[in-house]
């Protein structure tokens, strides 16, 4: 018996002792991703910044801002330019540190922020509103007609700001919460679109530029935000907490930069679509991987269908910190985040002013 | 139980193969590995393909199903069911044959008490040593009462002295079944002491049937002859008895000292292997020892064989190679030789 | 449970707190590189108590369990009756091993588009992906432990008067359980890896479903407990199957 115990305790001796070599080792890894992430952070202080933004006309002034070299006339150099399909993607990659500057959705900033803990600061504001409802006009002529039986929903997934809309939509319009959840069909902008082409939704929840392009399929808007949340805010311009404290002036010229070009797409919309269409026509070959995406994101981003849904979208670099805090008190609402907090601990608008 | 006949039997292995197999009888297949014992008694089962014909009391059976022909079967490998307790195994065929509970169990108890084997019902067969196995085999193979009883080399993986005690054993038992046997071995000795009658089988042809005596003293041909391992037989011209079973007999010009009590004695025979041989007069009572001239050696493997040239006759032995080498034995040597007494057989 | 057994799992449980002690002292510290957002184990647990608690993970494990009880059962008798046919007949096994060696190399997942496109997005396509991971291996599976019998002991129950239905019943599937269970073993594991994959494809509820959602809204501490259920139920469904094995044929073997 003495004799097993024995045997047990060195058997158990041998076990710590991987475990400890194994934790070593691992730590050694850690450190040096650990190491490999300040040498990136190093490497895109000073003038050169990551940026990236949404593959959507929210981020009109970035796009114009890049096509006029305003980025490198105020001395920015972009190590990195990246366009995500939706603000979650985007969210997902600021939280991962490769890029400090975005062009992004509140809502998905928020989460990024509050979930994440990611230590970003909203300097600017975008645009308002730039959202909507499009329905099948032959099935849905009322809000009330999306809990008729059998009508298929889409929506982007839980997190993103279409998504708070839906939500919203439900609550104002006292809608069966489950049902209508139940029916929606969760993915991103350009499969929905291939969705509606294919006959597969009755219904979408889209931003735009999406959500004009889903009426050239026969669909109709009919909600925007202002229906159901006047003022909402769209997206912002977001950095991370790093840049400011160590190089407060790159925020002031970001913000300078989208300042002039949202002016500058406020006074020529068609010049701004047109850039904004060849933009996006480059991007969409390399972000859409697969066939048929391409096709559509080929084909049916044109400048005039920007300029319709740039109609419906308010560009305006001003963001009230009474509209972020509504937005952080709803989505806390719906569970998305833990804890609600101030919106004065996510803002940051001394540049702006 | 019938009488068995097969009739012509012939397929890839078996050449025309007739003989019959009488009511009660022990007849054990003899032959080397690949003889076409094994083969045979596949046919009789109905397990190989034939041309020819099984006939129990003259009846032919070919066309009947083998699960029909109530055969029992011991297979060389015993294939005793390993997920079914030692019960189950020994009542499987009672249970395919729809039998009764009370019937079943009744025909359990009479195998437990004929084997010997009733403290073993519940095991399984990993838990059973080789012996035990084998009689529960036996047990499975007995219970659904067969007409024929087939047994395949059933004894080979087991020990000499194991082996000895259950093949008397065996064959006590179907004897007091009065259970027509078929039993294949290609160990004579092994042949010689439980066959009723031995049908010796090489390259697929039927050599003899004939009784252990007839086989061992006239083997028909010399593949018989050879397969025995070619034992030197002395024909004898009368004995004197020496009291205390033991007989003193003029066979083929030696006089050889034998067990004897019958009353007639006209060969003594002994196997090569049994022959011990030496260069220098071996030591002990002077019984059985001669003298003779090695005139031939033969090796093969980890043995030799000598051919020993005496005034009489050519003497046949078989001695271990290092033996030979450590005697330094050769063509030419004069030795003697010795022809033990307990392994020379007379007829 | 005696000392030396009682003794045995305590030294296979510390390895395991060792692991959750320093996971808990990592995150704490935050040693873990800033790009990798690391919840402590402690914050996981507490929302693992929050999401039982509200209901949400009872609910979509219970979407996931069902799935996979159907797919997995269905695809597994559908292998083992097959597996049979095949096995014991070779007549079948030629005419239908043609066309199954060219479906099986398809791993499960790769039929999502094909199925999104015949069954659409709803209940029915998470359960057939199920069904088809299963049905494969288990055929397989099945045809090799039915072919595994050696042949001595078809013979002995032919000779004992055993029909060939009885043969089957009493000799080919018992020997052929260790194979069986083999394969339904292995499968019970991949199908949950499966349905979370299949989930994460726009299926509203499930565990796959809610992983995306966490995904969405980077809540780290309910993606790590949605993989800390993926694996208490691999792992579950695997002992469930080696017990079951073992209750079966532990005896015998």
């Amino acid at each position: 018996m003495k004799a097993e115990r024995k045997l047990e305790r060195v058997e158990m001796l041998k076990r710590v002792s991987v475990l400890l070599v194994v934790t070593f080792f691992f730590s050694l890894f850690a450190l040096f991703l650990s190491s490999e992430g300040r040498e990136k952070a190093q490497h895109t202080t000073g003038k050169e910044i990551g940026m990236a933004v949404e593959f959507m006309d929210h981020a009109a002034c970035a796009y114009v801002a890049r096509d006029k070299g305003w980025f490198v006339e105020e001395g920015l150099t972009l190590s990195a330019y990246e366009s995500y399909v939706t603000g979650m993607a985007l969210a997902a990659a600021l939280a991962r540190g490769d890029i400090q500057v975005a062009y992004i959705c509140l809502v998905p900033a928020i989460n990024a922020y509050a979930n994440a803990k990611v230590p970003l600061k909203i300097i600017a504001g975008t645009h308002r509103c730039g959202y909507g409802l499009v329905v099948n006009p032959k099935k849905i002529k009322l809000i009330q007609d999306l809990e008729k039986p059998g009508i298929r929903i889409g929506c982007v997934r839980e997190g993103g700001a279409v998504d708070v809309l839906l939500h919203r939509v439900i609550d104002m319009y006292d809608l069966d919460e489950g049902m209508i959840l139940r029916r929606v069909k969760r993915m991103n902008p350009p499969k929905q679109i291939l969705a509606i082409k294919m006959g597969q939704l009755d219904a979408a929840f889209l931003p735009e530029q999406w959500a004009t392009m889903a009426e050239g399929f026969g669909f109709s808007m009919l909600l925007t935000p202002s229906d159901v949340w006047p003022e909402m805010q769209g997206s912002v311009l977001a950095v991370k907490e790093e840049l400011i404290r160590d190089d407060p002036e790159i925020a002031r010229r970001l913000v300078k930069v989208t300042q002039k070009a949202t002016d500058w797409v406020n006074e020529r919309p068609i010049e701004a679509a047109t850039i904004m269409a060849r933009q996006m026509s480059v991007t969409g070959e390399q972000i859409f991987p697969f066939k048929a995406a391409r096709v559509a994101a080929r084909l049916e981003i044109t400048p005039q269908v920007l300029l319709r849904s740039m109609a419906r979208l308010d560009y305006t670099t001003r963001i009230s910190p009474s509209t972020v805090q509504q937005a952080i008190d709803y989505i806390h609402h719906l569970g998305y985040i833990k804890k609600a907090f101030r919106a004065e601990d996510i803002l940051d608008l001394r540049f702006l002013r | 139980m019938p009488t068995i006949e097969l009739k012509n039997i012939s397929n890839f292995v078996c050449r025309d193969i007739s003989v019959t197999i009488s009511n009660g009888e022990f007849l054990v297949l003899l032959g080397p590995t690949g003889a076409g014992k094994t083969t045979l008694l596949n046919i009789i089962c109905g397990l190989a393909p034939y041309e020819g014909s099984v006939l129990f009391d003259g009846e032919p059976i070919d066309t009947i199903r083998i699960s029909r022909r109530k055969i029992g079967y011991l297979f060389q490998d015993l294939a005793l069911f390993p997920h079914l307790d030692v019960r189950r195994n020994i009542i499987y065929g009672l249970s395919t044959m729809k039998r009764g509970h009370n019937q079943i169990e009744a025909r359990l108890d009479e195998m437990c008490t004929l084997l010997n084997i009733g403290h073993l019902l519940g095991r399984y067969p990993k838990d059973l040593s080789g012996g035990e196995r084998q009689r529960v085999a036996l047990a499975r193979s007995l219970a659904p009462a067969p007409r024929l009883l087939l047994l395949d080399e059933p004894f080979s993986s087991l020990d000499i002295k194991t082996r000895k005690y259950l093949r008397i054993e065996f064959k006590r038992i179907v004897k007091e079944l009065g259970l027509t046997t078929i039993f294949v071995t290609h160990d004579f000795k092994e042949a010689e002491e439980v066959g009723d009658r031995l049908a010796v089988i090489e390259s697929g042809r039927l050599e003899q049937v004939a009784t252990p005596q007839e086989v061992f003293f006239s083997p028909n041909g010399y593949k018989v002859a050879d397969f025995l391992g070619s034992p030197n037989i002395f024909d004898c011209r009368g004995y004197e008895v020496l009291g205390n079973g033991l007989v003193k007999a003029n066979c083929g010009g030696f006089t050889i000292v034998a067990v004897w009590d019958k009353e007639k004695l006209s060969k003594i025979a002994i196997s090569p292997d049994d022959i011990y041989v030496s260069r220098d007069e071996p030591p002990g009572p002077p019984i059985n020892r001669f003298r003779g001239t090695i005139v031939e050696e033969v090796s093969h493997n980890s043995v030799v064989t000598i051919t020993i040239k005496t005034k009489t006759k050519d003497i046949l032995a078989r001695i271990r190679k290092e033996d030979f080498l450590a005697e330094n034995l050769s063509v030419g040597r004069d030795v003697f030789f010795i022809l033990p007494l307990r392994n020379l057989k007379g007829a | 449970m005696n000392q030396v057994t009682k003794t045995t799992r305590r030294w296979e449980i510390l390895p395991v707190a060792i692991f959750l002690a320093l996971w808990e002292v990592v995150a704490r510290l935050n040693l873990v590189p800033g790009q990798f957002f690391f919840p402590p184990f402690s914050v996981v647990m507490e929302e693992f108590g929050h999401l039982i608690a509200n209901g949400v993970l009872v609910d979509n494990f219970l979407s996931s369990l069902i799935r996979v009880l159907i797919g997995f059962f269905t695809g597994s008798l559908a292998g083992v009756a097959l597996g049979i046919c095949m096995g014991w007949n070779e007549t079948t096994n030629k005419a239908l091993h043609p066309i199954f060696s060219l479906l099986y190399p398809i791993p499960a997942l790769g039929w999502l588009p094909i199925l999104m496109l015949w069954f659409g997005i709803g209940e029915l396509l998470p359960i057939a992906i199920i069904f088809i991971c299963s049905f494969f291996p288990v055929l397989y599976n099945t045809i090799t432990g039915i072919r595994a019998v050696p042949k001595g002991f078809i013979r002995a129950a032919e000779i004992l008067g055993a029909s060939r239905m009885e043969i089957l019943k009493t000799v080919l599937l018992p020997l052929a359980l260790p194979n069986i269970f083999t394969g339904l073993r292995l499968e019970a594991g991949m199908a949950w890896r499966v349905i979370i994959a299949a989930e994460m494809v726009a299926i509203p509820t499930g565990i796959g479903a809610l992983l995306m959602r966490a995904e969405s809204l980077i809540r780290v501490d309910i993606i790590i407990v949605c993989l800390i259920v993926l694996s208490v139920m691999c792992l579950s469904f695997e002992k469930f199957f080696i017990f079951m094995e073992h209750r079966l044929t532990g005896k015998w073997r």
